[in-house]
């Protein structure tokens, strides 16, 4: 694990060397993780069983901090707990695991914790305070690996990670496009209907 | 220790060689290149958060100040010395090699080191020997423990960076955490107290403005000798401190540094320690907000911290579970694909990689001259017609299923088939 944490990191300065946001949003880094990402979705149709969603989405977010370079932390954090779990036959990664379960407890707690400041009669700036903590906690669970990460720190790694899941929502939307698009050209035609559908799904999906 | 000792010893003088050579792991008090060089040990050593694979950017940095640092035996200890050490600090400042160290924010980008400051890097007591120097302003300050005020070398090395002109003193503040333990600064005695003051000043200054003036330097200069007044300690260098605060003012004024990342001291506001280190704090991170502010799209308005990491809370979330809905749609086509499709797929889909996704419906992905045709797909596919389309994507991707096949059978796990991936693929 720790070796192929290394072979991540670069030695010196990387290629793109900027804010996160010209960073991510270079071509190259699409195409970098475009092709990782194509790699490793063979990789999980390998194994000949059903692929799940978790498998694709674990090999997504492994390519996704490989393609980070292991710069950032919470693509080390991704990557460690990737490689933690290789051995199951489910890669999920623990990170993800866990989110699964908390992120909707992330948001209940954040209106309970709004519910709760608004209740008590405490001063503003304390009241504030409070809030902002609350956010910045359940950011922390949200950003994978930055659970106990101070504020400036988290910032950081919000801005990096955001800049990061868009590139990956970009390219997985143009994969999957592309992949629609491909077997509505070939003549395959139980496929079409689940295709259209998830198309529809995910036009639906958008913010 | 007996560096410690050497440096009380030359506090008054300018003998930095001495410190300046020994690479040797002690516990609070390090050389400078002792730092750079053990950085990696002391990371480890100090509990570092990041791993110490971190600084492999600033390594090749570390030969430098070696070779340098004992040039500097013979000739002049601090200008040799600091010169390559500010040789190396624009290394460290470049963007490159503090921007993939996990910061890859665009306001430090020019040659802040902010984020890097926020590592706890042992302080570098050696430094106090620098009391003497002048160096200019050019300090990477960080603010990771406001609460340390014991910053010994930071202080010094702002004093002599004014004089010597260089920014190598800075190089050996960034590692100079002032977390050190405050009894063994204490101990160092005069150029202990004087890089106290300065050190405080030093670390109020911050992360933020690599522009600020030179006058603003004097004037959290002025202002922190007023604070260090207050604050316990010998009051030996006292006088020696605002002597050579004098004459950094000066430097200051004459030579505007652009490196120089330090925060003005408002006027009105207190100029207490610990309020400049949690001004410092508080401007670091209301500047991340803005710029999350401009990451996160229909944010411009939102005023409030609270307001705003709500958004971003939301924004991140909403993100998730994009993927998550993005990985069950592969999921669902993967496997209704073979080979050749795919190879057809990778084509197009490398092809197309610098066009939105959802202009994906418009072409067909037949025949790649079928991308001329969309007028979205243009410039992608001049980007193919450059390359002989066919023959090369045919090729290229005809050999890729079959090195892939190889590779995969023998893989286990995931990740290590997509780190055997990184070794195959060449980077475009």
């Amino acid at each position: 694990m720790g070796g192929a944490k290394r072979r991540g990191k670069p030695a010196g300065a990387a290629a793109a060397a900027g804010p996160a946001q010209t960073k991510w949003r270079s071509g190259t880094q699409e195409r970098i993780y475009g092709r990782r990402l194509l790699d490793a979705l063979r990789a999980t149709r390998l194994p000949q069983t059903q692929p799940q969603p978790r498998a694709v989405k674990a090999a997504a977010d492994s390519a996704l901090a490989l393609t980070a370079r292991g710069q950032s932390r919470w693509s080390r954090a991704i990557l460690l707990a990737g490689a933690a779990s290789c051995r199951r036959r489910v890669l999920v990664k623990a990170g993800g695991k866990i989110r699964r379960h908390r992120r909707p407890q992330a948001r209940a707690a954040l209106e309970a914790s709004k519910a709760a400041a608004a209740a008590s009669a405490g001063e503003p700036p304390v009241l504030k305070e409070r809030k902002v903590k609350d956010r910045l906690r359940v950011l922390g669970r949200l950003v994978p690996g930055c659970r106990k990460l101070q504020a400036p720190d988290l910032l950081e790694e919000t801005a990096d990670y955001m800049a990061a899941l868009e590139m990956q929502v970009k390219t997985m939307r143009a994969l999957a496009d592309a992949f629609a698009a491909a077997q509505l050209s070939s003549p395959q035609p139980p496929s079409q209907a689940p295709e259209a559908s998830a198309a529809g799904d995910e036009a639906e999906m958008e913010r | 220790m007996e560096m410690n000792e050497k440096n009380d010893a030359d506090l008054e003088k300018d003998q930095p060689s001495g410190h300046n050579q020994h690479p040797s792991f002690h516990g609070p008090g390090f050389s400078t290149e002792a730092q750079i060089d053990s950085s990696t040990n002391a990371l480890a050593a100090m509990g570092n958060p990041f791993p110490p694979g971190l600084w492999n950017p600033p390594g090749q940095n570390f030969g430098l100040s070696e070779t340098n640092t004992n040039a500097m035996i013979t000739g002049h200890p601090f200008s040799s010395f600091l010169g390559m050490l500010s040789a190396a600090v624009p290394t460290y400042a470049g963007p490159s090699g503090f921007m993939d160290c996990g910061t890859g924010f665009p306001s430090l980008n020019g040659g802040n080191l902010g984020p890097m400051m926020d590592h706890p890097f042992p302080r570098n007591q050696p430094l106090g020997s620098f009391q003497n120097g002048t160096e200019p302003s050019r300090e990477i300050e960080m603010t990771v423990d406001e609460g340390c005020k014991d910053g010994v070398s930071l202080a010094a090395d702002r004093q002599q960076g004014d004089t010597e002109g260089s920014h190598g003193v800075d190089a050996s503040k960034e590692f100079s955490k002032p977390g050190c333990s405050g009894g063994v600064c204490q101990d160092e005695g005069p150029s202990v107290s004087s890089a106290k003051k300065r050190k405080r000043s030093g670390q109020d200054r911050g992360v933020k403005h690599v522009q600020e003036g030179s006058q603003q330097l004097a004037t959290v200069v002025a202002k922190q000798e007023k604070d260090n007044d207050e604050k316990d300690g010998p009051k030996r260098p006292i006088s020696a401190s605002r002597k050579s605060n004098g004459k950094q003012t000066e430097d200051n004024s004459d030579a505007p540094k652009e490196d120089y990342i330090h925060i003005r001291a408002r006027s009105g506001q207190a100029t207490n320690s610990h309020s400049l280190a949690e001004r410092v704090r508080r401007e670091k991170i209301s500047e991340r907000m803005k710029f999350l502010q401009d990451l996160v799209p229909g944010c411009s308005k939102v005023i409030g911290k609270a307001v705003m990491l709500d958004e971003i809370i939301n924004y991140v979330q909403s993100l998730q579970r994009q993927v998550e809905f993005l990985s069950m749609k592969l999921s669902t086509v993967n496997p209704a694909l073979d080979f050749n499709i795919e190879r057809i797929l990778s084509k197009d889909f490398f092809q197309s990689q610098g066009t939105p996704a959802s202009s994906a419906f418009g072409f067909l992905p037949e025949n790649s001259h079928h991308f001329l045709h969309q007028p979205k797909h243009s410039q992608a596919a001049l980007h193919g017609i450059v390359n002989p389309t066919d023959a090369f994507g045919r090729v290229t991707n005809a050999q890729m299923p079959n090195n892939f096949d190889g590779e995969f059978h023998n893989v286990t796990g995931m990740p290590f088939s997509l780190f055997n991936d990184q070794e195959s693929n060449v980077e475009p």
